[in-house]
This record gives C-alpha cells, sequence and structure tokens, in this order.
C-alpha cells in the first residue's frame, strides 16, 4: 500500500509542465512578407576578464513593407530542431544553449515603435516590451570605407552604457540595422562597441520574399525591460535562485549519490555563477 | 551710441544666423500623395560626404540643417519604395520640394562566407590553471569553482544542478560511475584542462536520435601527469569517548591506453565502506534491531570500517574499452536503541511492547565488475558482468521482562548481465532497433536463531523450549527484456510509441524450523506447515502504447498497455501447486490545460493492479523475526486500485509568487486480507480469501513568495490527508482511520554575501482510530526546527553551523532536544585541514514516533556523543 501511494507521488510529480522548452513555429503568426533579407555575423564577448573567449551567432534582418525583424540565427535553429525532433514523436529536447543575444526586435516603419521578444536563460519565460524607436542620437563623421563593395559612412552613439560605432551606406536605402539599431539614412552593414566586446558585420543581402513572423502570444508575457534585466542578470549570479525563480513551487532537485535518492536543495545554495556582459549595460 | 552699439548687435547675430544653413520641403510622388519615412540626406558636393540628414514625415515634410561652408551641397531622397532623386543646391536656407518616383527597388545581392567557424559545438574546455589557487590540492577543488559546476562532499559532480552521466578520464569511462574515487584523489596540479561536454550521448548510434539533456565530463592530463604514478593521502584524527580516525591512501596511472586506480581506506568516524547494491535478493526474515534515523551518517554509525578497491581501463585493438573493477571491505556496526511498539486490538486493550536492543552487525562484501563497450557511428555493443558476494553476521540482544537473543547469518551471492545491442540503419533515415536485457542470478542461504524459543504454542505444543532455529534458502533468476525502435510514429501533434517487453522471474524457496528443547536436545519439525519447498515462476510478455498530443496548451497522455501474466506455483511440501494464467491492462492517463498565463489545471488517473510476490505467498511457517511468525496458505490474488488527482496551480514568476491547490484520491480492493492475530505480544500472520476496500484522500495546499530584500525566501505548506484501511486482527474485521495534519515553512535570507542562514520548520498531528473503539487515541505531535548558518571568510577559511530542534509528544511521552555541529575549513601550503564538531550539546538519543495502521512506534536511538575531528588532505607523489 505504501509503496503504491509513493508511485503515485512519483507519477503526480512527473506531469509535464508547460515551462518554455521552445518556440513551436506552427503556432506563428505571420505579419509581413519580407522585400530584403540581411544576414549579419554577430561576435561577443561574454566574459569580459576573458575578451578571447567569443560567442558567435548570426542575427538576421528581414525587411518587410510595415516592419523589419531581427533574431538571432542560433535560437531559430534551435527552435527548429526541436521542431524536427518532435514531429519524430521524441518527448524531449535539447536544452537551449546559452545565448547573447536571445531577443527578436520588430521596428516599425509608420511608427515611432518597435517590439522586443527576448527570451531569459534557458527555459526561462519570454518577455515582451516596446520601445520607441528613436533612442539613438547618431553623430555623423566624416570617415568613410567600404564594406562588401559598399561605401559606408562612419557615425556614433553612446547607447545604454557602451559606445558605439557604426557603418551604414546610402546606397542601400532602408534606414534598418541588426538588433536595435535604426534611425540612419542607410542600412547599418557594421556595428561595434568600443570595448570590442560586441560587434555586427554584414555578410549577406538578398531580395528574399519570406514571411516576417511572430511567436503566438501564449508564449510571452509583457513585462518591461528591467524585468528582463532582473532575469538575466539572476541567472549569470546565482543559477539555483534562478532555476528556484522560472520553475516556482517545484523543488530544486538534485541526487544524493550516498543515499542514491533525489533531495531539495537548500534554498540558502545559491548555486554558480559566471561573468554577465550584456549588450545593455544599463 | 546706443543705435551704433545695436546695429553691431544685429549684424553679429545676424551673420551667426547665417552660418547655420536650414534646408526644408515637401516630397510628394508622381500623385502628389506626400511621402513618409524617405530619407533626404545633405552631401558636401565635392566628396559627397554626408554632412546632415532627415526622415520625412507623415505630411512628406523634412527639414534639415548644417553649418557646412561649402559653396554647394548635393540633396538627395531616396526610400526603400522611392527612386533616388539627387539635386544640386546652393548652400543658403531655402525651400526644395521633390516629386519622387515610387518604385520597389532590388538591393545588390552579397553573400560573403563567414570566416568563423560557429557551428554548435557542445563542448566547452576549462584550463584547470585559471581557477587553481593555493588552496586547491585535489581536481573536485578546482571543478568547484567552474561556472556551472558543483562538487558535493562525496566528491559526486553536477553540472548546472544534474548530476553528470559519465566521468572520464583521458576520453575513457574507467570508474564506471564511482568516479568520486578520482574527483577526490587526482591532484589539482596534475590537470592540464576540463571539457564539459553538454548533451552528451554517449552511444555514438544514437546521436541525433536520443537527446541526451546531460553533460558528462572529461579530465584531460598535463603530458608531465601521463604515464608516471601518483599518489594522495587523506588522514584524520579525533575523539568522542574514544579515540577516532580516518586513513585513505590513493595510488593512480594514467597511460594512453590503460588506467589504473587504486584506493585503501580505513575509520572508526562514521563513515561505512561497504553497500549491498548490487545483492539482488534479500533474505524472508530478520532479527530486531536498533533502526537507524534519518540524521547525517557520522553522527547514527559506530563503526569499524576497512576497503579497498581496485580499478582499470585497457583500450583494445577496435578501440573498444574494458574495464575492471573490484572492490573489498568491512564494516562493523553496533548500534543500540529503546523503542516501544503499540497494537491497537479491536474490542480490546491495546497491546504493549518494550525493547531496549544493542546490536552488532559484520558484513564483508566482495564486488568484481567487467565492462565491455564497443561503440561505433552505426552500432553500439554493451556487456556489464558483475559478481558481488556478502557475508553478513549480525546478532541482537533485546532486554524486555525477559532477554531475547537473537542472530542471523548469510552468504549471499549475485551475478548480473546486462546486454544493450543498437542497431542504427546504414542510410541515415534515423531507422533501427535498441535491444537492453538485464539479467541477474542470485542465492541466499539464511540462517537465524532465536533463544528463547519462539511461539512454542504453535511449534512445540505449548511446551517452552531454548531456541528457534531457522534455515532458509533462496534462489532467484530475474530477466528484463525491452525491446523499442527508434523512430515514432506521428500524425499531425499525436504521437504513437510501441514498446514490447518480456520479463521473467523464477525462485525457489526452502526453509526449516529446528528448535532445541531446555535439555539441549536439537530435533527439526517435519510437519509441512513448519517449512517449504517451493518452486515460483512468473512469465509476463507485454506490449504497449503510449498516445502523446502535446500543443501549445494542451499536454495529455494516454498509456495502454496489454500484458500477459502466468505464474506457475509447485509446492509438493504443502501440496498446494497452481498456476495461472491472465490478461491485464493497467492503462493511465495525464491531461494538462494551460488556462492563461497564471492558471493550469492537470488531472491524472491510473488504474493499478498487483499480485504478491514470494514473499507473501508461502504455505510453510517462516519466522520473519523472533515476534512474528508468518504463512501464506492461500491462492493467488490480486488487488486493483485507482489512483487519480486533480491540481490547480496558479504561478506569476514575475511577482515571485506561487501557488498551488491539490486533491488526490486513491480506492483498491484486495481479494484477500492478512489475518494478524496475537498470542501475547506475539504476532502470527495468514493470508483469508476475503475481499477488503480501503481508500486514501489527501488536500493539499502550497504558497512561496519571494522578495528582493536579501534574497528572502518563505515557502509554506499544509496538506491534510484521511485513509481508512481494513485489517483482519484478531479474526475481526476492523477499520483504521488514519488522520494527519502536517505544515512546513521554510525561509532561507543572505544576511551578506558570506553570511548565508536557513531554517526550516515542520509540524505534524497524526491520529491513528479504530471504527467503533471509544477510546480514542492520543494524537503524535512532532515539531522539527532546523536553522543553518555559514560564514565565508577570507584566507582560504568557511565556517559552517547548523542547529536541530526536536519535539515529540504523544503515546504517553514527551521529548525535547537538540543538536549542534559545527566545522571550519582551512588551506595551508596545499594541505586541507578541516575541524569538525558534532554534537556540541552531547544528545544522547535521537528520538522519533510515528503511526501505521495497526500500530504505533516510539523509538529512542544512541547517537555518537559530543565529538572531535581534524582532518588532512595532501599529495604524496
Amino acid at each position: 500500500m505504501r509503496n503504491i501511494l509513493i508511485l503515485a507521488i512519483i507519477l503526480l510529480c512527473s506531469v509535464t509542465t508547460f515551462s518554455q522548452e521552445y518556440v513551436d513555429p506552427e503556432y506563428n503568426k505571420v505579419l509581413d512578407t519580407s522585400r530584403y533579407v540581411i544576414t549579419y555575423e554577430a561576435i561577443m564577448t561574454q566574459d569580459s576578464l576573458n575578451p578571447d573567449e567569443k560567442e558567435y551567432d548570426r542575427i538576421i534582418l528581414e525587411i518587410g513593407n510595415n516592419l523589419s525583424r531581427s533574431y538571432s540565427y542560433r535560437l531559430f535553429q534551435y527552435d527548429s530542431l526541436c521542431k524536427t525532433y518532435f514531429d519524430k514523436g521524441r518527448n524531449e529536447y535539447p536544452s537551449p544553449r546559452l545565448l547573447i543575444l536571445p531577443v527578436d526586435v520588430y521596428k516599425y516603419f509608420f511608427e515611432n515603435k518597435m517590439v522586443v521578444l527576448h527570451r531569459t536563460p534557458l527555459i526561462g519565460p519570454i518577455i515582451q516590451y516596446s520601445e520607441e524607436k528613436n533612442l539613438f542620437k547618431w553623430e555623423m563623421t566624416d570617415e568613410k570605407k567600404d564594406i562588401i563593395g559598399f561605401v559606408c559612412t562612419k557615425a556614433t552613439c553612446e547607447f545604454r552604457g557602451r559606445n558605439w560605432t557604426v557603418w551604414f551606406t546610402t546606397e542601400l536605402p532602408v534606414s534598418d540595422g541588426p538588433w536595435k539599431f535604426n534611425g540612419l539614412p542607410g542600412l547599418i552593414l557594421k556595428a561595434e562597441d568600443d570595448k570590442g566586446h560586441y560587434s555586427f558585420v554584414c555578410i549577406g543581402i538578398n531580395n528574399t520574399k519570406s514571411p516576417i513572423v511572430i511567436m503566438d502570444k501564449y508564449t510571452y508575457e509583457k513585462e518591461s525591460r528591467k524585468t528582463v534585466m532582473e532575469f538575466e542578470q539572476l541567472y549569470y549570479e546565482a543559477q539555483y535562485d534562478y532555476f528556484r525563480k522560472i520553475n516556482p513551487g517545484y523543488p530544486l532537485m538534485r541526487k544524493n549519490p550516498k543515499t542514491k535518492s533525489f533531495e531539495e536543495v537548500v534554498d540558502s545554495e545559491k548555486g554558480p555563477s559566471s561573468p554577465y556582459n550584456p549588450i545593455e549595460l544599463e | 551710441m546706443k543705435r551704433q552699439f545695436f546695429l553691431i548687435l544685429t549684424l553679429f547675430l545676424a551673420s551667426n544666423c547665417f552660418s547655420q544653413t536650414r534646408v526644408s520641403g515637401i516630397v510628394k510622388n508622381e500623385k502628389g500623395d506626400p511621402v513618409f519615412n524617405a530619407s533626404v540626406i545633405l552631401m558636401r558636393s565635392t566628396d559627397s560626404l554626408t554632412v546632415a540628414f532627415a526622415f520625412t514625415d507623415d505630411e512628406g515634410f523634412y527639414e534639415i540643417f548644417t553649418k557646412s561652408e561649402a559653396e554647394k551641397m548635393l540633396l538627395s531622397v531616396y526610400g526603400f519604395n522611392v527612386k533616388k532623386q539627387t539635386k544640386l543646391i546652393d548652400n543658403v536656407s531655402q525651400t526644395v520640394d521633390f516629386v519622387v518616383k515610387e518604385e520597389a527597388i532590388l538591393l545588390q545581392e552579397v553573400s560573403i562566407k563567414s570566416e568563423k567557424i560557429w557551428e554548435n559545438n557542445d563542448t566547452i574546455s576549462y584550463l584547470v590553471s585559471a581557477f587553481r589557487d593555493t588552496t586547491d590540492v585535489v581536481i573536485a577543488d578546482v571543478l568547484k569553482k567552474m561556472p556551472g559546476i558543483e562538487v558535493d562532499d562525496d566528491g559526486k559532480i553536477e553540472y548546472k544542478g544534474k548530476p553528470i552521466s559519465k566521468f572520464y578520464i583521458e576520453n575513457m569511462d574507467m570508474l564506471q560511475g564511482r568516479y568520486n574515487l578520482a574527483t577526490k584523489n587526482i591532484s589539482a596540479e596534475d590537470v592540464a584542462t576540463v571539457q564539459v561536454l553538454e548533451n552528451h550521448q554517449p552511444v555514438k548510434a544514437l546521436s541525433n536520435i536520443d537527446i541526451a539533456d546531460d553533460a558528462a565530463i572529461n579530465i584531460k592530463l598535463k603530458p608531465g601527469s601521463k604515464g608516471t604514478f601518483a599518489l594522495t593521502a587523506d588522514v584524520g584524527v579525533g575523539y568522542d569517548e574514544n579515540l577516532l580516525w580516518d586513513g585513505k591512501l590513493a595510488g593512480m596511472y594514467f597511460g594512453k591506453r590503460q588506467q589504473y586506480l587504486s584506493t585503501l581506506n580505513a575509520n572508526n568516524s562514521g563513515y561505512r565502506l561497504t553497500d549491498n547494491r548490487n545483492i539482488t535478493v534479500r533474505p524472508f526474515a530478520s532479527i530486531i534491531k536498533p533502526s537507524m534515523p534519518t540524521i547525517n551518517e557520522r553522527s547514527r554509525t559506530f563503526n569499524n570500517s576497512y576497503g579497498f578497491t581496485f580499478n582499470t581501463l585497457q583500450k583494445m585493438k577496435n578501440d573498444a574499452e574494458l574495464s575492471v573493477n573490484a572492490l573489498y571491505g568491512g564494516d562493523e556496526i553496533k548500534k543500540s536503541s529503546f523503542s516501544q511498539t503499540t497494537y491497537f486490538i479491536p474490542q480490546s486493550d491495546s497491546i504493549n511492547l518494550s525493547e531496549d536492543m544493542n546490536s552488532m552487525e559484520m558484513t564483508h562484501n566482495f564486488e568484481a565488475g567487467i565492462n565491455y563497450v564497443l561503440n561505433k557511428e552505426k552500432d553500439y555493443l554493451g556487456i556489464n558482468f558483475l559478481a558481488a558476494g556478502s557475508n553478513v553476521n549480525d546478532s541482537s540482544n533485546i532486554m524486555r521482562d525477559y532477554l531475547v537473543r537473537q542472530n542471523q547469518s548469510y552468504q549471499a551471492v549475485s551475478t548480473k548481465l546486462d546486454l544493450r545491442w543498437v542497431r542504427r540503419n546504414r542510410n541515415d533515415s534515423g531507422k533501427g532497433i535498441e535491444i537492453e536485457s538485464k539479467n541477474s542470478y542470485g542465492t541466499l542461504p539464511y540462517s537465524s536463531g532465536a533463544r528463547p524459543g519462539s511461539f512454542p504454542d504453535i511449534l512445540n505444543d505449548s511446551v517452552k523450549y531454548a531456541l528457534t532455529n531457522q534455515d532458509i534458502n533462496l534462489t532467484s533468476l530475474k530477466s528484463y527484456n525491452v525491446l523499442r525502435f527508434l523512430s515514432l510514429f506521428v500524425w499531425k501533434r499525436f504521437t504513437l510509441f510501441p514498446t514490447a517487453t518480456f520479463s521473467l522471474e523464477r525462485q525457489t524457496l526452502g526453509s526449516t524450523l529446528d528448535l532445541t528443547d531446555n535439555d539441549g536436545n536439537t530435533f527439526t519439525l517435519e510437519e509441512p506447515q513448519y517449512g517449504n519447498d517451493i518452486l515460483w515462476l512468473k512469465l509476463q510478455p507485454a506490449i504497449g502504447l503510449t498516445f502523446d498530443y502535446r500543443s501549445l496548451r494542451i499536454k495529455s497522455q494516454l498509456y495502454i498497455p496489454v500484458q500477459l501474466r502466468y505464474i506457475d506455483f509447485i509446492d509438493d511440501r504443502n501440496d498446494n501447486s497452481y498456476n495461472n494464467i491472465k490478461v491485464l491492462s493497467q492503462p493511465s492517463f495525464s491531461f494538462k490545460y494551460k488556462m492563461n498565463h497564471r492558471f493550469d489545471i492537470s488531472v491524472n488517473s491510473f488504474i493499478y493492479n498487483s499480485t504478491p510476490s514470494l514473499q507473501t505467498l508461502y504455505s510453510g511457517y517462516i519466522l520473519r523475526d523472533y515476534r512474528t511468525l508468518a504463512r501464506y496458505d492461500s491462492r493467488l490474488a490480486d488487488t486493483w486500485g485507482n489512483s487519480s488527482s486533480l491540481k490547480l496551480t496558479y504561478d506569476n514568476i514575475f511577482k515571485y509568487l506561487v501557488c498551488d491547490a491539490s486533491v488526490n484520491y486513491n480506492r483498491y480492493k484486495n481479494e484477500v486480507m492478512y489475518a494478524q492475530n496475537f498470542e501475547g505480544d506475539m504476532l502470527i500472520i495468514n493470508a483469508v480469501d476475503k475481499e477488503s476496500t480501503g481508500d486514501y484522500l489527501s488536500f493539499s495546499l502550497y504558497a512561496g513568495k519571494g522578495f528582493e530584500w536579501h534574497n528572502l525566501n518563505i515557502n509554506a505548506k499544509c496538506s491534510y490527508g484521511y485513509g481508512r484501511t481494513p485489517q483482519l486482527v484478531e479474526d475481526k474485521v476492523a477499520t483504521y482511520f488514519n488522520r494527519g495534519w502536517n505544515a512546513n515553512v521554510t525561509a532561507s535570507l543572505r544576511i551578506t554575501e558570506r553570511i548565508i542562514f536557513s531554517n526550516k520548520g515542520s509540524w505534524s498531528r497524526m491520529i491513528s482510530t479504530l471504527e467503533g473503539q471509544t477510546s480514542n487515541q492520543k494524537p503524535i505531535i512532532s515539531f522539527i526546527d532546523y536553522a543553518n548558518i555559514d560564514f565565508i571568510l577570507p584566507f582560504g577559511i568557511s565556517v559552517g553551523s547548523s542547529l536541530e530542534y526536536y519535539h515529540t509528544s504523544g503515546m504517553g511521552r514527551r521529548q525535547d532536544f537538540g543538536l549542534l555541529d559545527c566545522n571550519i575549513s582551512y588551506t595551508y601550503k596545499r594541505v586541507r585541514f578541516i575541524l569538525d564538531c558534532q554534537n556540541i550539546l552531547n544528545t544522547k538519543n535521537f528520538v522519533y514516533s510515528y503511526y501505521s495502521d495497526i500500530y504505533g512506534y516510539y523509538s529512542e536511538y544512541s547517537i555518537r556523543p559530543r565529538s572531535v575531528m581534524l582532518t588532512a588532505k595532501f599529495k604524496v607523489l
């Protein structure tokens, strides 16, 4: 009898949770059709004390008639991989890799607005927030440079704790760029901060028509940019605290090698930490 | 004069104004509609350098200011729907309107190959030198500092809060899970890098098919440390009321194609060095001895232990790995306790039993395993063979109104053979099959003795006698086999998983009872009911189908197995043979619905069936312990039951708030009842063909809230459970009602970054009543509080302290006691010193009590008195 009850308890605990496993592309909504697709290589330094250790990603900028979307290619690959696993009937998914820029930025051309969908680390919540588009106070310079065959002009700006240098070209008449960057009279082909922690370089321009999509409204929640930063900071500073925060009500368990049973990690353990070096420092 | 000054001022202001040029205008398309968001830029005519820019507003208006001194400027208008138009203008403030042609513009396509390699690489490498400082002695000390890695006191590793799946040294898995031998003994200065392999699938043929969410760790040694011999040591000494000591020596050698690691341990300070986890047969009888409470191992174990391990791995010509692991150890453990058991008898007084016990347990274990792994891209073959032996000699003396002396001894031998074979299709379709087979065979010759002789009324015609001797011979053969396909059937959001399993269980049981009378004559009880000679065979082929449906807001699963169960029971001695064949199904169902961002609701239900095992089916009497005699002379019976639950969850992780409420209900029906009859305070168990049903209902509420203030976290849970269990006691069916309340509150607080405090309090109230019985039992109330505080100090010093407080009342007793522990660790020149003080309040006994259906239990267990121990850890070679 006692065994049966224990079995029941185990089964109850193993009910699948709704934590954010991946964003299922099947539920995406189409917002627009792209006219141009720009690809940037993104190089990021996660640990500011170890600047030689770089993380690589690609940022895809899809430009439509009414809006543009900038997103991480790695994250897109992750969702696609999970979807493939789902379609094969698998019940588990690979853990998401820690990404430096897990954000989708939607810039609306006819409004002073952009919408950001930010995925918090691992399987944390996806947070949506809106901002004004004209956040950047660009300073023009008279420096010019050729980037992938286009004559580019240098412009600089201080943005949320980093000093950015960007190169844009008037030969590509699109006032847009990777991530949140916009507001110059031409496409930004290169952007980097003065510490060399973040850089984006254009490696592809295509006139591709493809749907510009947004994830289903049940997958994200509206919160502020400050909340995003709090979540990320907690993840980097205290991983156990972060797990407890994103899985409320589920005790953080770990296997006790002596008793071979899972036991709860005590609340006072804050867990390992790792360096945090976000693109927006403030 | 005044006028002149005014003129100069005006001229000055005017010239200042003139140096800034303002160009504005309106951009319209050919239809005369304003063009929104077009770029307008002003460039120097000489080198087309952008001087200023603007965008048109929704009325097509733009405005540009410049301080450029160029004479001529270029003014361009463009946009991604606007054909570029450029005008040469003078550098003076003016209005310039544009009429532009709107057209879709194609960009000049470019594609450049990325220079950097950035494919998804799941290996993270850490350079040991970057993390190591002067205080680190062994590799576990360095691992602790790496991001995401946690190492516990036993040397076991977790990565991101999950235990690692494999531990490799130079890509070879020598230690087969006992890798803490390596982490606690390999010197930190011999290691070059630590690699974390994320999402590590150890079976290559399953890569991209089975997603492994586990991480593995690979240790890469420095070139100079490969192919050389290393030795590390731990030495500890302490005092409780006797001298305590602890010693350990570990030697190791890691070569290119072969590895060795060997350890030698001995202590009397509370760490057992044997375990019987690989012994597959458990005895059907035991002796009554003190049972260990769940407090830390050192406080409850009075031991004398030694252990030896030897591990090696050889890489073979076909790159298969062959490893051999052997261990030998012995534990001698002394325990003592006082306990009181109260049986609640329907329509009668309860029976009280007080036992003051001392036991001496001696265990010697031997284990040897051979593991062969061939791990290729399309094929995997793993063979694991293990032999384990355990020699146990226990004795226990019980002081009650008379002295009871018991002993037991057995030499258990078990062998295990596990096979795993994976074959993947040669074309990379992800198809293939996997077969897994787990087999074990064990024998257990057991003998026990109880003095004075037990159950004289039944066993010796009511004549008191000196000694009951019992011999039990058990053999057990078990096999469990699974076949599965590597690819599954999927239709839309439904997935179908088929599985096929086959299990076999063959057990034999032989038992005899010998009595020695008061004159010292020994005779065997020859009547059939005093012994067993049974063969039990159970075959269970089964196929199962799981239907899984998952969408954004619904997750649901239905599992339908069909099982054929064949049981053959041959009991020649008691002439009770039968066989039975049955088709069974035990479906289960789960459903979860996400109502909105905050609320989830879930339902779970399953049906279960169980049959007794040989342990509750034998027909001849077995003396389970000196005061319990059992036989189950009945047909094969089934238990059917259903368990269901409903849960509502609210969570708002942005507010650090979570709550849930749940209801659980379980109901079962048994075809037999186990009659429990007392002869004095001796218990006789028989099985009787009589149907009974019981049920259990519980409610629980949970709430958790976190605060920013010093990371304060508070969790509270309360629950209420109600159970109804019919029991056959003294030939009467009596229903026992159990009710229990439980409340738990935990809180943690980070006072500063270096001072961490946590507290856990739990309160419970338990009551057991008998139907129709007016005299209610007293409830057992217990309260436990556990407080812990850690200080992390500079210079490699850390101090930890914990206090536990226990209160128990009920069953006519009331007890309050506390346990206080403290430890300090410090590292000096690569030698780690740990000073551990336990039970500072010098508490003598650990007290606990609880109710089970027909009885209540109270125990006082003697724990280690105040003790202090100093340990040093260092590298010898």
